[in-house]
């Protein structure tokens, strides 16, 4: 078909007008009472019976009691607000002594809060257990033979066992022994579950005597937790089975009057074939496993048992095998018996008596010939005893407490104890005595024990809880008196490492300065430091988690000397990583203190600098949105200059991260526009001058970036800023950037892909959006910067694609109707746009209509160029966009414009795509007047 | 060896199937001494035994071997005398050792002690306790040996045997010093019964406490029992 020249003719809006048309229509109130957006209230509070009888009635009657005005007495009683019992726990106000005694035998019925760790969770219990599970018990048999076959097998092997095995089972490495166990534990099951009970129980005596043995006293604890736990077993199953045997008998609460004949019989055969156990300790781990089932016999007996057991405990010699069974009896007390406390005193007592075994010959002589000296003989106690003293601290009345410390210290003046005793106590007594405890401490005379285990525990206990007000400086300078002298690095910073979280908790800059400068002077002779970074770190982090005030911070005068420590550059960042996440993180008003503005800077130039070409994406990003983010957060108040200054400096220190750059060009951007704000668009010659100087900032730094697209934003933005503050000429040149740099796209990868070209287009909508407010430049033209940007569109056939470049015309063909109004849609507040400039002069007019015609018969080359398939369906969705445009901004009553409706229509829908033509024209119609002739136009036409 | 026969027939209405394999027939008799004899509790001994022993017979016809099957049941006799508490205290040192070759060579120590009675309820366990108060060698374990006397006699003369019922350890070890170490054993079921004296044979206890010291020399004290069921 031929080309058919159209003109353009724009159409004339009258913007005000049609606002006002277009504004929602308002009522006005007539009563207070009513508004539809007010909240609906219910004025009963009455219960509401509901009738399932009838479901109108319970409609009826709900809307009934909506409508009554006065509540009704209420049916129920609200269970929060009726407290008047009073609690149980504050209502007693016993003494002392009397609550020690009540404690002896039963505690209390409270039992919220439990912060006791139960047997499974401590810290050694849970290592060997989960040691011993990893290794794989060895399949020796084959996969086809049956379960009794295999336990024959075993069975058989442990025959073998007993004449010489066990014994050589005292030999064998850590892991032989945990796979020995393991396959035991499960023989164990095994041979009860096929009725051989003898067999069981044999199994249980040999591993039981296991714990006689003391050969790799290292070993002990761990080979302890795998023999009670085959122990627990045993002793689960007897329980079991005579329960099996008593129907209906309550778990927790045996009435031994209940117990049937038969079971009786069988408690009783068990009982009395463990007690005939020769050696003592098989006979007694086993009576302590069964303990649970005499009650089945005589009501409260396993509570006199267990007390039997603690004493009969009296005649094992060797002081660590006496302590661990010490500890399996407040085991199974706590398993069996929770509630019951008798035994846990003279258990503990009893270990302080038999305490000076540890320095009998015997027990020297195995030391010496193990090669061990005695703290660490000692240490292989303190599981043991955190365990018992725990037990007998959880929950217990503080006069129990004192009790218990006076006696660990009174007789042995035992470390090794008041250590255990610190641990297992609760946070809130131990603060409460810290002082006292230190002087302890220093006047003590033991020398197994190191000293500054004892520190770092009290220290653990006085960060959870806060000691007195008026001993917090003297317990501080007391125990940092102690720690100055420790000469052995790692032992200094096992204790520094808690004490500085005290000091940063209760005290201010001074003595955490004081800290620092110590932990500096300790480290420093032969770089101790370069070992410690781990835990100079978590100082680090510690200081920062209780200082809110960052000022604070770089006002030590060793903080910064302090982060040189850190001289290994991976350890460096993330220090400074870490102090920025919490500056930004932590500090809620904007910081403008010199000095901590001279520290951050230092930790954010150290940040950036460590950024290289070999850097990876990730760690740029995060880099880059720290230091933005500290950057933002400093703010100079109403000292604008200052704050200007400050963004150059960053500039120049920061100019290697894109991120930041852009983030520095926001923020001058906010400032110039807070300025030109301030003064309500008045500018003095002062402001005039710095948002120019605002303005050439952005300018300067703008090119620097790396990303183009990041750099149109930027330009566009700058630009709109630049004329809010009235510099018109500024502008002028930022949308002249911008348009020059459309050709540097060609340079970014994939710019012709489908996200590129949207983001190009996107782009040039809003410039073109904001070009509208622009006033010309009278020496370069008419709409100089709108031919620019249609050259530069045209010509960079690299960058555009061929759609792309025509949806670009048809958004111009708009912007060209915007122009051509009297009153412009929006201006820029004391900015004289182009309506102004020109007042609709004719020659301008014409001068719009002719590049709006110059436009349009590019558009329409495109349109009717013919094009592959895979393009058909863009071609005809520009064409669609082209019918839109027209419709909406070029004047219907011209016939020529009616006609190139309905080309454009007619080009769109040549492929018969549109299935919702046939309905809009039938709109059209409807709609009447100009448009019902566009309608008969479009319908006349041919199909093509 | 005295043997006591009593011989129970079932009737035929007594016979009842509950299946074809199972039959069960129940019954009972009064169990009581001949002439003026007591009944003796169940005791088995190295030298004495008394056991009762119920013994089924099936005789079936001609060509069928009879079949036979044994069950032992216990005899504990409820009403006896009453169990009295008397502590006995022992003291244990060089000085009060007999039966020694020299005593120039006696290691030095004290151990002393009690027991919480010798005239015991043989269902209550065995209690007492030990102090060692002091010892220069160190002490490899203390136990606790129950030992039954029994003596069988006749118009010629008797014989007194004395063996070993069961040994329970009750130290281990180089005791503490000055502690007081608890004494207790429960008397086993079978292997002892209340002290008997019979017209022909006597069967008593004693118990011996033994400490054994690492240079494997030994102390043994020794203690007679009076054994009830009261």
């Amino acid at each position: 078909m031929d080309s058919v020249k159209y003109a353009w003719k724009p159409r004339k809006f009258n913007y005000l007008k049609i606002a006002e048309k277009n504004r929602l229509k308002s009522t006005r109130l007539t009563t207070a009472d009513y508004h539809p957006l007010k909240s609906i209230t219910v004025t009963s509070t009455s219960a509401l019976k509901v009738k399932h009888s009838d479901g109108k009635s319970t409609y009826s009657e709900a809307k009934g009691t909506k409508k009554k005005k006065e509540p009704e007495v209420a049916d129920f009683v609200d269970p929060l607000s009726a407290l008047t019992l009073t609690d149980p726990l504050s209502s007693s106000q016993e003494s002392p002594a009397k609550a020690i005694k009540q404690q002896e035998d039963v505690r209390g019925e409270d039992e919220s809060e439990d912060d006791f760790e139960p047997w499974t969770s401590r810290e050694f219990v849970k290592l060997t257990m989960a040691s011993a599970s990893a290794k794989n018990v060895p399949k020796r048999y084959q996969s086809g033979a049956s379960v009794s076959d295999k336990l024959k097998d075993r069975l058989g092997e442990l025959d073998d066992f007993e004449e010489g095995g066990f014994m050589e089972m005292q030999n064998l490495n850590q892991q032989e022994f945990m796979e020995r166990i393991t396959m035991l534990n499960e023989t164990l099951t095994e041979a009860w579950n096929e009725n051989l009970k003898v067999k069981a129980l044999k199994i249980a005596i040999q591993s039981a005597k296991l714990l006689g043995n003391t050969a790799i006293m290292q070993f002990y604890p761990s080979k302890f937790v795998l023999v009670t736990n085959l122990l627990d077993t045993f002793g689960s199953l007897v329980l079991r089975r005579i329960f099996s045997m008593c129907k209906g008998i309550d778990k927790d609460n045996i009435d031994a009057d209940k117990v049937p004949e038969n079971a009786r019989e069988i408690c009783m055969n068990w009982l009395l074939k463990i007690a005939s156990i020769r050696e003592l300790l098989p006979r007694i781990y086993i009576e302590a496993a069964t303990l649970h089932c005499s009650s089945f016999l005589k009501i409260g007996e396993s509570k006199s048992t267990l007390l039997r057991l603690t004493s009969m405990a009296r005649g094992i010699g060797d002081p660590l095998v006496a302590t661990y069974f010490r500890t399996y009896l407040c085991h199974v007390g706590q398993l069996y018996l929770p509630k019951f406390q008798g035994h846990l005193k003279p258990n503990l007592y009893d270990f302080i008596v038999t305490y000076k075994q540890v320095h009998t010959a015997s027990v020297q002589n195995v030391m010496a010939t193990q090669k061990l000296d005695m703290p660490t003989y000692l240490s292989l106690y303190k599981p043991a005893l955190e365990w018992m003293i725990s037990c007998l601290a959880h929950k217990a009345h503080e006069a129990t407490l004192n009790e218990v410390t006076e006696r660990c210290y009174k007789n042995i003046s035992s470390l090794l104890l008041l250590n255990c005793c610190i641990t297992a106590f609760n946070a809130e007594y131990v603060a409460t005595r810290a002082l006292s405890f230190c002087s302890i401490f220093n006047g003590s005379q033991d020398t197994l024990f190191p000293k500054y285990v004892v520190y770092q525990t009290l220290g653990e206990k006085v960060v959870k809880a806060d000691p007195p007000e008026a001993e917090r400086l003297p317990l501080l300078n007391e125990v940092w008196k102690v720690l100055v002298k420790i000469r052995n690095p790692e032992h200094y910073m096992a204790c520094a490492m808690i004490w500085v979280e005290y000091v940063a908790k209760n005290f201010a800059k001074k003595e955490v300065n004081t800290v620092l400068n110590d932990i500096i002077k300790h480290l420093t002779p032969d770089r101790a430091f370069k070992r410690f970074y781990p835990q100079l770190k978590s100082v680090v982090g510690t200081i920062l988690s209780h200082t809110n005030n960052f000022s604070d911070i770089f006002a030590m005068e060793k903080f910064l000397p302090f982060l040189d420590l850190f001289q290994k550059d991976e350890r460096k960042e993330e220090v400074c990583q870490m102090i920025a996440e919490s500056f930004i993180s932590n500090q809620e008003q904007a910081l403008s203190d010199p000095i901590a503005i001279n520290g951050l800077m230092y930790v954010c130039k150290a940040m950036h600098d460590s950024i290289n070409a070999l850097s990876m994406e990730g760690k740029k990003t995060l880099v880059s949105s720290l230091v933005s983010g500290v950057v933002l957060k400093i703010s100079f108040g109403k000292d604008f200059e200052q704050q200007l200054s400050f963004y150059v400096e960053c500039r120049a220190s920061f100019r290697g991260l894109d991120t930041v750059l852009a983030c520095l060009v926001h923020a001058v951007n906010k400032l110039s526009a807070k300025v030109t704000s301030i003064v309500k668009g008045n500018h003095t010659r002062k402001t005039a001058a710095f948002v120019r100087a605002c303005t050439a900032y952005s300018f300067i730094t703008i090119p620097s970036l790396i990303d183009i697209h990041s750099r149109l934003l930027l330009y566009l933005e700058s630009g709109q800023v630049a004329l809010i503050s009235q510099c018109i000429t500024q502008a002028d040149a930022m949308y002249k950037s911008a348009i020059s740099m459309i050709f540097e796209l060609a340079s970014v990868k994939d710019s012709k892909s489908v996200f590129s070209q949207n983001l190009l287009c996107n782009f040039v909508t809003n410039f073109l959006s904001s070009l509208l407010t622009v006033p010309d430049n009278t020496e370069k033209g008419v709409l100089y910067l709108l031919r620019g940007l249609l050259n530069v569109i045209s010509d960079s056939s690299a960058v555009v694609n061929l759609d792309t470049k025509c949806l670009i015309f048809i958004k111009v063909l708009s912007v060209l109707t915007a122009y051509g109004q009297d009153q412009y849609i929006y201006h820029v507040d004391k900015v004289d746009s182009n309506e102004n400039l020109y007042s609709s002069d004719p020659k301008f007019l014409a001068e719009i209509n002719s590049i709006g015609t110059t436009v349009l018969d590019e558009i329409l080359g495109y349109l009717v160029s013919p094009v592959a398939p895979p393009e058909m369906k863009a071609q005809s969705a520009c064409a669609f966009h082209l019918f839109e445009t027209v419709m909406a901004h070029a004047d219907l009553d011209d016939e020529s414009m009616q006609h190139l409706a309905a080309t454009s229509w007619g080009i769109s829908n040549q492929d018969g795509q549109n299935k919702n033509a046939a309905r809009m024209l039938a709109e059209f119609k409807k709609s009447g007047g100009v448009y019902q002739k566009i309608a008969s136009v479009i319908q006349s036409q041919p199909q093509a | 060896m005295i043997m006591k026969h009593y011989k129970y027939y079932a009737s035929p209405h007594d016979i009842f199937r509950i299946t074809d394999e199972e039959a069960r027939i129940p019954f009972g008799f009064v169990l009581k001494p001949r002439g003026n004899n007591k009944l003796y509790e169940t005791y088995h001994g190295v030298f004495i035994s008394v056991q009762y022993v119920v013994k089924c017979l099936m005789k079936r016809p001609l060509l069928n071997k009879d079949l036979t099957k044994d069950a032992e049941f216990l005899v504990e006799n409820k009403n006896g005398e009453r169990a009295t508490a008397k502590i006995t205290s022992f003291s244990i040192n060089p000085n009060s050792v007999q039966n020694v070759n020299s005593k120039t060579n006696l290691p030095r120590f004290s151990i002393r002690g009690k027991l919480d009675s010798n005239y015991c309820c043989i269902t209550r366990p065995f209690t007492g306790e030990i102090i060692v108060e002091s010892a220069d060698t160190p002490i490899r374990s203390i136990e606790l040996q129950l030992m039954r006397v029994e003596t069988v006699g006749c118009a010629e003369g008797y014989a007194k045997e004395v063996s070993e019922i069961q040994n329970i350890e009750i130290g281990i070890g180089n005791v503490c010093r000055g502690l007081a170490i608890p004494i207790y054993m429960v008397f086993p079921r079978l292997f002892s019964c209340p002290t008997l004296e019979s017209t022909n044979f006597k069967i008593e206890f004693e118990v011996n406490i033994v400490v054994i010291f690492q240079d494997d020399r030994l102390i043994m004290e020794n203690f007679p029992l009076r054994l009830t069921r009261n």
